[in-house]
């Protein structure tokens, strides 16, 4: 059937609109990576104190994690180190250096384990 | 006290989330990051018409309001609307160059965009969609996405285009125009004939 419409109607562009905003455009896993990284890199540095409390509840985070859910212990282990192989780069730096361990021990790497598993098995080469 | 990933309450303000990033709480960065990332990168992805491109936008902007964090005052701005704002002039910095060096402002499919043979209705619309928004102005295309895909407010687009709300709903209107011209005759390829 020929159409004579020489332009899509209100409601055909409101559809076109539509599927679009129903299709959102998905981060790669190399730009959570990224984005990973320098939000560790960038984060301004905490005091002392503030520090140790963090990194108290960091360890007991990552207990709760572990004894919550066994099962997200390992992807989330391949994160971290993932992350901090991102973060330290090619590997020719052989020991961690401070930003790398900040962004071991911070709780990023759990987070973005649990929100992108999909990150996670990249992170961890498969 | 520490909250778990599913403990993050959703009721947060982004604003909240990023004081408490530069407050020490490196998981607020990754809320951020999800809620925010994938409609800045839907927006600059739309604009630019590179995957790559607007990827590296995305992280620029981002790395921006890390840096920002420490200065961040609420009251000031929506951290999305910040964003945006941020993005968007990036964008453009990057249209501007590619007009530098002679590079087409034309459609170039992203590598990573899923084909035809998908054989969805919605890719469809959604790929034609993006080769349509490709043929308008910059300004008109900005102006379409924030609009009608980003689903923003005339005054925030206004706030995030810096121009006036007149002007957001005259390139809008004629943006929308131009790209129902532009795929009329693509109507059967887009669904609606069978109504």
């Amino acid at each position: 059937m020929t159409d004579t419409h020489d332009s899509l109607e209100d409601l055909e562009m409101a559809q076109l609109f539509q599927a679009a905003r129903a299709q959102p455009m998905v981060p790669s896993q190399d730009l959570m990576a990224r984005m990973a990284a320098d939000a560790a890199a960038l984060q301004p540095p905490v005091v002392t104190s503030a520090a140790q409390g963090a990194d108290a509840d960091h360890l007991s985070l990552w207990d709760r994690v572990s004894g919550w859910i066994p099962q997200m212990a390992w992807p989330v282990g391949l994160a971290t180190a993932g992350l901090t192989g991102v973060w330290i780069g090619s590997g020719t730096v052989p020991v961690l250096s401070d930003q790398a361990q900040s962004l071991l021990s911070s709780d990023l790497a759990y987070e973005l384990a649990f929100r992108m598993p999909s990150l996670t098995a990249y992170l961890g080469g498969q | 006290m520490t909250k778990m990933p599913f403990d993050r309450s959703s009721d947060q303000s982004d604003g909240d989330l990023l004081l408490q990033y530069a407050a020490g709480d490196t998981s607020a960065a990754a809320e951020l990051m999800t809620r925010l990332t994938p409609a800045i990168l839907g927006m600059s992805f739309r604009i630019l018409n590179d995957r790559a491109e607007a990827e590296d936008v995305v992280q620029d902007a981002m790395i921006r309001l890390w840096r920002i964090a420490p200065d961040w005052e609420p009251e000031r701005a929506q951290v999305s609307t910040w964003l945006y704002k941020v993005a968007l002039n990036l964008c453009r910095d990057r249209l501007r160059a590619r007009r530098t060096v002679g590079m087409p402002d034309g459609f170039d499919v992203a590598d990573d965009a899923p084909s035809a043979a998908q054989g969805m209705l919605a890719k469809e619309r959604t790929d034609a969609l993006q080769a349509a928004l490709a043929g308008l102005s910059d300004r008109q295309r900005q102006a379409v996405v924030l609009r009608h895909i980003e689903g923003l407010a005339n005054p925030e687009i206004a706030d995030i285009m810096a121009i006036s709300v007149e002007a957001v709903e005259s390139l809008s209107a004629r943006g929308k125009r131009a790209l129902a011209t532009a795929l009329a005759d693509q109507r059967e390829t887009l669904g609606f004939t069978d109504d």
